[in-house]
C-alpha cells in the first residue's frame, strides 16, 4: 500500500538545517492499522505529511497504491490526495462558516461529483457517525468529540483508499477519545489502511502494529539485537516517561 | 462552481462583506454621475452663443460727475458715447444694452402666453437698441429689427412709466397695462408656442403687461442659473443711469480687436470725462466663465479617481484580511484536494459575488442620484452606456484588486494543514 525508501526531509531555515527524516523506510500493508509514536520533534508529522503527500522530500522513493509519487506535479498531488487519501486532524481542520453538510461537501465538490451523488454520501457518512440531527449545525454549535466525527465523516464520505491521522484524539478527553477510536477501528475492518500518529499508548493499542520514531528514523523494536532493543527502548522510555 | 457555500458563508458574515456592498455601491453611483456631469460641463463648454464672441468688447460708463444726476445731460451723453464709438476705425457696430454674454447670469423675469392661464414661464430679458443684433451677430429669422424711433419713444415711454407710482387695482396689478414690441429667440418661442409660430403673438407677465412679439432670431445661448440658457426677450429700451452708469458692446471687424482696444477709453473720457471707463475682451470673459467647468471637470476627475482607488484598497484590503485568516483553512482545502487554481478561482468568485452585489445596488443608486441632480440642478439624464461602462470599470478594478492578494493565498502550503499553533 504504501513504501517510502531512504526517505530525506531537510528543513531549511535561514539559521538552521533540521534533518527531519533521515534514511527513512516504511512499508505498510493494505489493510493495516499502523500507529506511529515517538517524542514531539521526533518526525511523525513531517513523515505523516510526506505520507499524504502535503509536502515534498529531498531524497529517497514512495510508492503509494503502487504508484510512484515520488516526483508528481502540485496538480497531481492534490487529485491523489482528494481521491485517495483521507486526512484526519489533532484540532479538526473543520471550516467555520460552513455547517456539516457543506464540510463534508468540500472534498467532493472538488471531486466534481454530481451533485444527488454529494448529497446520498455525505448523509450516508453522516449517519455513521451518528450526527443526522446536527447535519445543519456549524462547527462552533459541536462539541470537540461531535466535530471530529464530522472530520470522520468527511474522510468516509471520499471513500479513500488509506486514512491518516495525526493525533485524532489528542484535543480529545477520554470518553470522547474512546468514540474515536472505535469508528477508525470499524472503518479499519471495513478493510480501508489506516496510519495514526498518537501519543497515548492506549490508542496505539488499539492499532495492528506500532512503530516508533526517534530523531527521524524507525526504531523498529523486534528487529534490533537484544541488547540494542534494550538500549533502545531504554532510551525511548525515557525519552516518553 | 461554489456558490452556494460561498454564499452561505458570505451570509454568516454579513457585516464584513455589507461594508464593500455598499462601498461598491457608492462608488458606481457617485462615479457614474460624475462622468455624466463631466460630460455635461464638456458639452457647455462647446456650445457656440449664436454671437460673434471673438469680436466683441464690453464697455461699461461710470460716471461720478453730478452733471450725470440730469436726465437730459445722460441722454446727450448716451448719444454723443455712440456717436464716438462708432466712429473709431474697426469698429462694425456699436449697441447700448446690458446684456453680456457668458457671464453664468443675467437678468430674467416670468411670461406666459396672453389670456393663456398657464405656468409662468422664466425667460431672460434684456433692453436693447436698433443695433444690438447686429453688434451681437444674430440673424432675424423672422419679423423685423427695432427700429431707432421706436426705441427712443419706448424709452421715453418706460421713463414715465417707472417714475409716476402705477396706480394699481384690487388685484395689485397695475390698472393702466403696458404693451411693448420684443424679439425673442426662437428656442423660446417654440415653448411658448407649440406649433413654434410666435410671431405676431403677445404674451403677459405678472402684473399683465403685455409683449408682442415683432421679431425672432435664430440662435442665443447664454449660460444661466436656471435651464433658460436659450430663452430670451428683448425689448427697446436705452438703459442708462446715473448709479448703473451704461453699458456698451462693440463689435469690431475680425481681427481689429488689438487695435480699437486701446483708443476706446481716449475717445470716451475726451468726450466726456466726467466717468471712468472699464474695458473687457468677451472672449476674457467667457473664458472665465468656462474655467468655473474647467475646474469642475477636474475636481470630478479626482473625486472619480480617489473612489476608485480607495474602493480597490478596499477590495484588496478585504481579500488581504481574508487570505490571512483564512491560512489555516486554505491549508485543509488544499489537503483536501483543492488545486491553487481552485483556491485562486474561490477568492475571485467571493469578491466578483459582493462586487455584483454593489454594482446591482449601485446601479439603482446611481439612477436615483442623477434624477435628484436632474430635477434640482438641470443635469441631462444619465446615459444607460456610462452605466454599463461604469460596471464594466468595476468589475475590472474589483478582479484586479482581488488577484494579487488571492495568488498569496493560492500559494499557502498543504502541510499547514498539520501545523498545529
Ligand atoms: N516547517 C518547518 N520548518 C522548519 N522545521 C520544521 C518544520 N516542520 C517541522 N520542523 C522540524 O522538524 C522536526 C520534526 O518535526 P515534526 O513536526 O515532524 O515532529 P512531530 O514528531 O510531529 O512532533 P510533535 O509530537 O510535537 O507533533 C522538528 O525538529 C521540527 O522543529
Ligand atoms: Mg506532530
Amino acid at each position: 500500500m504504501l513504501s517510502m525508501k531512504k526517505i530525506q526531509k531537510v528543513y531549511r531555515t535561514d539559521l538552521i538545517e533540521t534533518h527531519a527524516l533521515h534514511d527513512f523506510s516504511i512499508d505498510v500493508r493494505t489493510g493495516e492499522f499502523v500507529a506511529v509514536m515517538g517524542r514531539s520533534g521526533s518526525g511523525k508529522t513531517t513523515f505523516l505529511n510526506i505520507a499524504g503527500l502535503l509536502d515534498t522530500f529531498d531524497q529517497g522513493t514512495y510508492h503509494l497504491d503502487g504508484q510512484d509519487v515520488s516526483r508528481l506535479s502540485d496538480n497531481e498531488m492534490s487529485k491523489i490526495r482528494n481521491q485517495k487519501i483521507g486526512f484526519i486532524f489533532q484540532s479538526f481542520n473543520l471550516i467555520p462558516d460552513l455547517d456539516v453538510f457543506d464540510n463534508i461537501d468540500v472534498p467532493l465538490r472538488y471531486r466534481r461529483l454530481p451533485a444527488a451523488e454529494r448529497r446520498e454520501r455525505i448523509e450516508k457518512a453522516v449517519r455513521t457517525v451518528g450526527l443526522l440531527s446536527r447535519i445543519h449545525h456549524l462547527p462552533s454549535q459541536l462539541s470537540g468529540g461531535q466535530q471530529q466525527r464530522v472530520a470522520i465523516a468527511r474522510v468516509l464520505a471520499g471513500d479513500p483508499r488509506f486514512i491518516l491521522a495525526d493525533e485524532p484524539t489528542g484535543n480529545l478527553d477520554t470518553m470522547m477519545s474512546r468514540e474515536v477510536m472505535d469508528l477508525l477501528e470499524k472503518i479499519n475492518e471495513a478493510g480501508t489502511t489506516i496510519v495514526m500518529v498518537t501519543h497515548t499508548p492506549e490508542c496505539a493499542s488499539r492499532a495492528s502494529r506500532q512503530i516508533h520514531l526517534l530523531d527521524g528514523e524507525v526504531v523498529d523494536l523486534n528487529a534490533l539485537p537484544p541488547e540494542d532493543a534494550d538500549r533502545s527502548s531504554a532510551s525511548l522510555a525515557s525519552t516518553l516517561q | 462552481m461554489e456558490f452556494g457555500p460561498i454564499l452561505r458563508s458570505m451570509g454568516r458574515n454579513k457585516v464584513r462583506y455589507g461594508l464593500i456592498v455598499v462601498e461598491v455601491a457608492l462608488t458606481l453611483a457617485i462615479v457614474a454621475n460624475c462622468v455624466n456631469m463631466i460630460g455635461d460641463a464638456r458639452r457647455e463648454m462647446a456650445r457656440p452663443s449664436g454671437f460673434d464672441d471673438d469680436n466683441i468688447l464690453s464697455v461699461r460708463s461710470a460716471p461720478f460727475a453730478p452733471a450725470f444726476k440730469e436726465d437730459g445731460y445722460l441722454d446727450a451723453a448716451l448719444r454723443k458715447d455712440i456717436e464716438v464709438l462708432r466712429a473709431i476705425p474697426g469698429v462694425h457696430a456699436v449697441s447700448n444694452t446690458r446684456f453680456l454674454p457668458w457671464q453664468g447670469g443675467g437678468s430674467s423675469t416670468t411670461t406666459r402666453v396672453l389670456g393663456s392661464k398657464g405656468e409662468m414661464l422664466r425667460n431672460q430679458v434684456y433692453n436693447a437698441d436698433e443695433s444690438t443684433l447686429e453688434t451681437l451677430g444674430s440673424r432675424l429669422v423672422e419679423g423685423r429689427n427695432f427700429t431707432r424711433e421706436e426705441v427712443e419713444s419706448d424709452t421715453k415711454r418706460l421713463r414715465e412709466v417707472t417714475n409716476s407710482n402705477r396706480p394699481r387695482g384690487a388685484d395689485g396689478q397695475p390698472i393702466d397695462k403696458i404693451s411693448q414690441d420684443v424679439i425673442i429667440s426662437r428656442a423660446f418661442g417654440d415653448l411658448l408656442f407649440k406649433d413654434g409660430k410666435s410671431l405676431g403673438k403677445s404674451l403677459e407677465d405678472d402684473d399683465g403687461d403685455q409683449y408682442r412679439i415683432v421679431g425672432v432670431i435664430d440662435h442665443f445661448y447664454n449660460p444661466y442659473g436656471w435651464p433658460i440658457h436659450e430663452y430670451v426677450m428683448f425689448f427697446p429700451n436705452y438703459s442708462r443711469s446715473f448709479q448703473g452708469g451704461s453699458a456698451y458692446l462693440l463689435r469690431v471687424d475680425p481681427g481689429k480687436m488689438k487695435t480699437v482696444r486701446p483708443q476706446v477709453e481716449k475717445a470716451l473720457l475726451a468726450a466726456n470725462a466726467g466717468r471712468n471707463v472699464q474695458l473687457k475682451e468677451l472672449t476674457e470673459i467667457k473664458e472665465r466663465f468656462q474655467s468655473q467647468s474647467a475646474l469642475l471637470v477636474k475636481i470630478l476627475s479626482l473625486v472619480i479617481f480617489l473612489l476608485l482607488f480607495v474602493t480597490s484598497l478596499g477590495i484588496v484590503g478585504l481579500t488581504v484580511f481574508s487570505v490571512a485568516e483564512r491560512t489555516r483553512q486554505i491549508g485543509t482545502r488544499r489537503a483536501l484536494g483543492a488545486r491553487k487554481l481552485d483556491i485562486l478561482g474561490y477568492f475571485l468568485l467571493e469578491n466578483w459575488l459582493v462586487t455584483t452585489m454593489g454594482l446591482v445596488i449601485g446601479v439603482a443608486l446611481a439612477y436615483g442620484l442623477n434624477v435628484a441632480l436632474v430635477t434640482r440642478l438641470n443635469g441631462t439624464r444619465m446615459d444607460a452606456g456610462l452605466v454599463i461602462i461604469g460596471v464594466a470599470l468595476l468589475w475590472i478594478f474589483g478582479l484586479g484588486a482581488t488577484y494579487f492578494p488571492a495568488r498569496k493565498g493560492a500559494a499557502v502550503a498543504p502541510a499547514v494543514a498539520t501545523r498545529n499553533v
